[in-house]
């Protein structure tokens, strides 16, 4: 396991290392050195899998990491977005200048990550939290273009505020236990309520709060993803905002705090909110990445929600719409990415008809919007069952409503999407653009076989993978 | 002491500029004075290696990664930001001073003696003793400023993004 673990953490490292010297061999070294190191991680974790009910703690260069089922699900869905976003780019960042750079930073965007899911102490978690961050402000500009340096400048900023207010209580936890260890934490807050850890506790969700994009502290967002690249906006949206919010939340208020009710009350409500604000703001978007990226707030509400009701269905069903929504939601921004690298625009009402230019875009489309809607056997409706049955199961009558009328209203928004860029009457501007090129659309059919098989097979990967990660929530370990 | 007390003004007065100066490269200086100072402050508080951490990310990768940034984004002639409105600065001042005397107040009741006692580690001890794992997140940080400054900084391409 150690191998495994340490391939997973450095990898990405020493790929980013030796970028450089390999791009000086020419474009091709670099795209088998970046496609290497991403197939090598997610071999690795797939590898994982099969231990995923067993927790290890393991050495890695004299430093200690550890691996249980939630940091296992976080990382297969760090390699497995991590490395059809690298394969997308192959294609896709030719019209950039500096591929190797972009390749290293995507890299160094993983390993940040990917420490985040395997420290196991507050402050280790805060400076790989920084690595991610800090590469990812980085990615968001990489066209260097105006729209993509003031998002940046804008998730830079807010970010800071919530990295601030991370730090304050971090110092608080560690002014009054003298330790940041989790395990250590977590014995010394389960003596019972003290304002000073709930004052942290606060500081803790506001700071993860604006990382995961949760309403209110979601402003960043909206700029944010629809200006990066298209493989950017597929991390940030599938695999960052659950790493940097979900999962610090969950291993903090669950793994720490031994999640009380008034936390999850909190978690339901703000779950609530982000919910509805996304899904009514998506609704009104013309512009194709910017609904998409509002209706990533919406679908972290149901993850909120999931979470909130505290019981094995909700969280399971959290789970696994975080595995979920990873996949459909990559799949829809690099979608996305491909009509605006063959079209050059995001303005739907630009669009139309592109069913039969881009087939493969097209289909893939579809089966991300009856993913992400909760149509059966596609592996969104599995999750979204979770968390109503985690509702009806808890009395919480007016949730389980509310969560089937906003799935209701989601496929709506999105088949208002497929219709105006996809069906209808071809718009003369595109009627020689041709489908996107091989790399791309390899990645986007390997997501929505993903999107189908966890539909289809959604007990195996019930079962391998998101029990033991809720067995760790539930039991606090 | 009076280096303390010292650097604590400064470092407020720093902070105050970086609200009220128009100028962003200006703003961005008075940033990095402000995370200098903080080290300081951080490291007469015995706290060797959240200072090392301040003084080499914020004082030194973020001032870096803004003032590249804003030099990019604007012409030379356009880099001022709107002025804030001086009316709202003595009641903000005020709001901020209130909160942080009550904050300060109630910590000072509120923090319990630590259940562990903090060892007095020198600074080696407890960066290549203790948080090694942080000295991982460090190398790569530094990583990522090199990579981010080389990306920030290269030739724009000049090719379509369509076809």
């Amino acid at each position: 396991m150690e191998a495994y673990v340490g391939s997973i953490l450095l990898l990405p490292l020493v790929g980013a290392l030796v970028m450089p010297w390999v791009s000086k061999l020419g474009r091709r070294a670099a795209d088998a050195l970046a496609g290497a190191v991403g197939l090598a991680v997610l071999a690795s974790c797939l590898a994982l899998v099969p231990h995923a009910g067993t927790p290890a703690t393991l050495q890695v260069l004299g430093t200690n990491f550890a691996v249980d089922g939630l940091s296992l699900l976080f990382l297969v869905v760090i390699s497995v977005v991590g490395f059809f976003c690298t394969v997308y780019s192959i294609d896709y960042i030719g019209h950039y200048s500096g591929r190797a750079k972009f390749y290293a930073l995507l890299m160094l965007l993983v390993f940040g990550l990917n420490g985040v899911v395997l420290v196991r102490d507050l402050f280790s978690l805060y400076v790989f939290l920084e690595v991610a961050s800090i590469s990812s402000y980085v990615l968001v500009a990489y066209n260097l273009e105006f729209d993509g340096i003031e998002s940046a400048l804008k998730y830079l900023l807010l970010s800071a505020v919530a990295t601030g207010m991370i730090l304050i209580a971090i110092s608080l936890i560690f002014a009054s236990t003298g330790t940041l260890s989790f395990a250590e934490l977590k014995a010394v807050l389960s003596g019972g309520p003290n304002p000073l850890f709930l004052f942290a506790a606060a500081l803790f969700f506001a700071g993860f709060g604006l990382k995961a994009a949760v309403v209110p502290f979601h402003a960043w967002l909206p700029d944010a993803h629809p200006s990066a690249p298209a493989p950017i906006s597929a991390m940030l949206s599938g695999v960052v905002i659950k790493v940097a919010g979900v999962y610090a939340l969950t291993r903090i208020f669950f793994g720490i705090y031994a999640a009380p009710s008034q936390v999850l009350k909190v978690f339901l409500v703000f779950g609530v909110a982000s919910m509805a604000a996304g899904a009514i703001l998506a609704y009104f978007q013309t512009d194709m990445k910017r609904m998409l990226a509002y209706s990533s707030i919406s679908q972290i509400g149901y993850i909120m929600i999931g979470l909130g009701l505290g019981n094995w269905l909700g969280i399971v069903g959290a789970l696994f719409h975080v595995v979920n929504h990873a996949l459909f939601k990559s799949l829809l921004f690099l979608n996305s990415g491909a009509v605006q690298f063959r079209t050059g625009t995001r303005d739907i009402r630009e669009m139309g008809g592109l069913e039969n230019r881009m087939p493969i875009t097209s289909v893939t489309s579809t089966f991300g919007t009856l993913s992400i809607a909760g149509i059966p056997p596609f592996n969104g409706f599995w999750s979204k069952l979770f968390i109503v049955l985690g509702a009806l199961a808890a009395k919480n009558y007016v949730i389980a409503v509310l969560t089937v009328s906003f799935s209701i209203f989601t496929l709506g928004y999105f088949l208002l999407l497929q219709r105006r860029v996809f069906f209808g009457k071809l718009n003369e501007r595109w009627r020689d653009i041709k489908e996107a090129p091989a790399a791309m659309s390899f990645s986007v059919i390997c997501l929505a076989a993903g999107c189908l098989l966890v539909g289809v097979f959604f007990n195996q990967v019930l079962r391998g993978l998101i029990e033991p990660a809720a067995r760790v929530l539930l039991g606090g370990n | 002491m009076t280096l303390l007390i010292g650097c604590l003004a400064l470092l407020v007065l720093s902070v105050v500029l970086l609200g009220v100066l128009r100028d962003l490269l200006y703003a961005a200086a008075s940033l990095a004075a402000a995370s200098v100072l903080l080290s300081i402050v951080l490291f007469q508080f015995g706290a060797n290696i959240a200072a090392a951490f301040e003084l080499s990310v914020c004082a030194g990768l973020i001032t870096v990664l803004f003032v590249s940034t804003v030099s990019l984004t604007m012409d030379s002639d356009q880099k001022t930001e709107a002025k804030l409105p001086a009316v709202f600065l003595l009641p903000m001042l005020a709001l901020f001073a209130g909160l942080a005397y009550f904050l300060v107040h109630w910590l000072a009741g509120a923090l319990p003696t630590p259940a562990t006692q903090v060892q007095a580690l020198t600074f080696q001890e407890a960066f290549w003793g203790q948080r090694t794992t942080d000295i991982l997140g460090q190398i790569s940080l530094v990583l990522v400023g090199v990579f981010g400054l080389l990306a920030i900084l290269r030739a724009k391409s000049t090719g379509r993004n369509h076809e």
